[in-house]
């Protein structure tokens, strides 16, 4: 817990740190942006005052200017001119000559504030006259002049428009660029667990790296991952132990129950009982055999021995072998094969694991219905796949347990019924394998009656 | 057919489990063999092959000290015999690893008597056949040394072909032997394709051994599996 704690609060304090640094940037950046405003921004009392100053009417008459004043104009490649009360030029100095020499009150409360014809102007009441200096229009940084509320370099103001735009674009990089980072270094850290943990669901084992800020919790995860493999593991083994140990004691009461059974000397009433206990004995080796396979292939411990099988002649051999060891007569079994091709096909598969395929289902059949059935095996062929399909007309099973088979669960209550009834893990098994040779596998109501399934193989040609 | 011979040939049973030993002995001795031993161990059994080599090693694969693959092995190194694996573990590594060091069969425990009788004998027949083998259907006789159909004072000739189909139905003699089985003996490992041909062999053979071919007694077909050979005693 307190790795998670640190963790998160860690990256608390870098998102903390990122505001920060955030700010002191934009902070600096604006003050640097209003200093060079202000560099950039002509003082209007001040230079105004001083070229003021410099210019004076002498005893004549005459309006004179100093050479100090002078400077300050063509500095700038500015103008200056004076007018009268009555709003006549009296003096100028390099004055533009296309300006009018005549202005009207309106013209100067207008250009006073704003501009004359684009010339960005300043004005001072002198003893004599009003004094206008005029600045270049022209948008040269340091040099031509624009009128806010402050007079400031025009040239600049453009720069430091985009400088703005800059400084903004500058605010969304870095703040996505930083944000990018830290919430990367989480899902460098987070995303792996959290596959882990899909992994884990999903039964399988992990192997995170041991390293970074979350360690500890990956080594946690891996440490679950093996533990739950090595759980399933030692169940297998423990249900492969049993049934091996069980095999023995089980031949012994299988071997000296068909003794006594085919003894003449013992009465028929014990023969009889013998032969029920063999019976059962051979139910048990059945259920035994299913439960190992089962938990084998659930837990990927059987590998699938591939080879070329002739499916027709397995069918074949699966039901000589029921009918060869002395199959009831109160149970029939077809084979229909006529839709077959008589092309050279095989399945690939495992040998022995088809072979238990088809034998727990056509021993499901017969376990199901004491009284006897017609079991048919067909196989049928499309384009891709061979069609096999084992029904029979006996009793069926109900409409949920076939959705509950379909889903692959062994269905509710199975082994509360008596032991002829069992579905469990027979047909569980028959769907391992079917999906262990990546077939396809439909538990059915068979038409009129009994009980019906279909599995699809994919064949292939020689 | 009598399979009286087959009753004088020396089995050596191998098992650790003592009482397993006993019953396997009394369903052997029950069945009217006459000459059973048996080992609990794979040491055991070699100081008795040493001595006597038997007809036939039935041993289980499970065993303390020296399992039955090893046993297998050191029997293989000197002798031919028929060996069959008994096997606890009915998983498929254990037939393989018996099949390819020279097991003839095996038997998943636990087995039925009657089941392994039945393998015991069919190894028996293949291993050790009959001298003068007459094997006697309803309408014929069948030498089965000479490979010929002894019918009424008539001596008819078996092919090859037709004459391995007819040995393994004997071998199997009242139990249905599927079209594959009958085509692999008749042409070996690659067999699909060679259904046909199969048939045209069967209506051959019946034409040598029945009365009435087109109505058979002797060799019968199995609608959509196989064969049958129904054997007078």
């Amino acid at each position: 817990m307190k790795t998670i704690k640190n963790f998160f609060r860690k990256y608390l304090w870098s998102s903390i740190l990122i505001l920060l640094l955030f700010l002191i940037i934009n902070f600096v950046g604006g003050i640097g942006f209003f200093t060079a405003i202000r560099m950039h921004t002509i003082d209007s009392d001040k230079e105004v005052d001083e070229i003021a100053r410099g210019i004076e009417r002498n005893e004549n008459g005459q309006i004179v200017i100093e050479e100090h004043a002078k400077n300050l104009l063509s500095d700038k490649n500015s103008w200056a001119m004076i007018l009268d009360d009555t709003g006549n030029v009296i003096w100028d100095y390099d004055m533009p000559g296309n300006l009018p020499r005549e202005y009207t009150v309106s013209d100067v409360a207008g250009f006073s504030r704003w501009y004359l014809e684009d010339y960005p102007v300043l004005v001072q009441t002198l003893p004599f006259g009003l004094l206008v200096v005029g600045y270049q229009p022209d948008d040269v940084l340091g040099i031509s002049m624009v009128k806010l509320y402050y007079v400031t370099d025009s040239g600049f103001l453009k720069t430091a428009a985009i400088g703005a735009v800059l400084l903004i674009l500058m605010n969304i990089v870095l703040v996505i660029l930083l944000f990018w980072r830290n919430t990367g270094k989480i899902e460098k850290e987070i995303v792996p667990i959290i596959h882990g943990i899909e992994e884990i669901s999903k039964g399988n084992s992990v192997e995170l790296p041991e390293e970074g800020e979350l360690a500890h919790i990956n080594q946690e995860l891996n440490h679950a991952g093996q533990y739950i493999l090595q759980k399933d593991k030692t169940r297998a083994e423990w249900i492969n132990g049993i049934s091996h140990d069980v095999r023995t004691p089980l031949s012994m009461i299988m071997g000296y129950a068909g003794e006594i059974e085919e003894d003449d000397c013992v009465s028929a009433q014990t023969r009889e009982q013998a032969g029920i206990i063999r019976g059962q004995a051979e139910k048990i080796k059945r259920l035994i055999t299913d439960l190992n396979l089962v938990s084998k292939l659930e837990y990927s411990m059987q590998p699938l021995r591939k080879e070329k099988i002739d499916l027709p002649e397995l069918g074949r051999q699966v039901i000589t072998d029921f009918l060869n060891n002395g199959l009831d007569a109160k149970y029939e079994i077809d084979y229909d094969i006529s839709a077959i091709s008589k092309d050279i096909l095989y399945v690939e598969g495992d040998r022995y694991l088809l072979w238990r395929m088809l034998e727990n289902l056509i021993q499901n059949s017969i376990s199901h219905n004491p009284d006897g059935c017609h079991i048919i095996l067909s196989i049928q062929e499309t384009t891709e796949q061979y069609i096999l399909t084992v029904s029979d007309d006996g009793t069926g099973v109900s409409r949920k347990k076939l959705e509950q088979l379909n889903q692959g669960v062994i269905p509710d209550g199975d082994y509360m019924e008596n032991g002829e009834a069992s579905h469990g893990y027979g047909l569980k098994l028959v769907r391992q394998i079917v999906e262990a040779h990546q077939g396809r596998i439909l538990f059915q109501e068979n038409v009129p009656q009994g009980f019906c399934v279909e599995i699809c193989l994919t064949w292939k040609r020689e | 057919m009598n399979n009286d011979w087959i009753k004088e040939k020396a089995i050596l049973i191998v098992d650790d489990e003592a009482e397993l030993l006993t019953m396997l002995k009394s369903i052997f001795e029950r069945a009217g063999y006459t000459n059973v031993m048996t080992a609990v161990s794979g040491e055991e059994a070699l100081k008795l092959i040493a001595v006597k080599m038997p007809d036939m090693v039935i041993s289980d694969v499970m065993m303390p000290g020296m399992d039955g693959f090893a046993l297998l092995q050191e029997i293989r190194a000197v002798s031919k015999i028929p060996v069959l694996m008994l096997t606890a573990k009915g998983e498929a590594e254990d037939r393989f690893a018996g099949f390819e060091m020279g097991a003839d069969d095996y038997l998943v425990k636990p087995f039925l008597p009657k089941e392994l009788l039945l393998r015991v004998e069919a190894i028996m027949k293949r291993v050790y056949p009959e001298e003068n083998r007459l094997l006697r259907l309803e309408y014929v006789i069948v030498d089965l040394d000479r490979a010929v159909v002894l019918r009424d004072n008539e001596t008819i000739p078996l092919t090859a072909r037709e004459y391995a189909i007819l040995n393994k139905l004997a071998e199997n003699a009242g139990r249905i032997v599927t079209v594959g089985v009958l085509c692999q003996t008749a042409c070996g490992e690659i067999w699909q394709g060679y259904e046909t041909t199969l048939m045209t062999h069967i209506r051959h053979l019946r034409e040598k051994i029945e009365e009435n071919p087109s109505a058979p007694v002797s060799l019968l077909t199995v609608k959509g599996l196989g064969y049958k050979l129904m054997v007078k005693r």
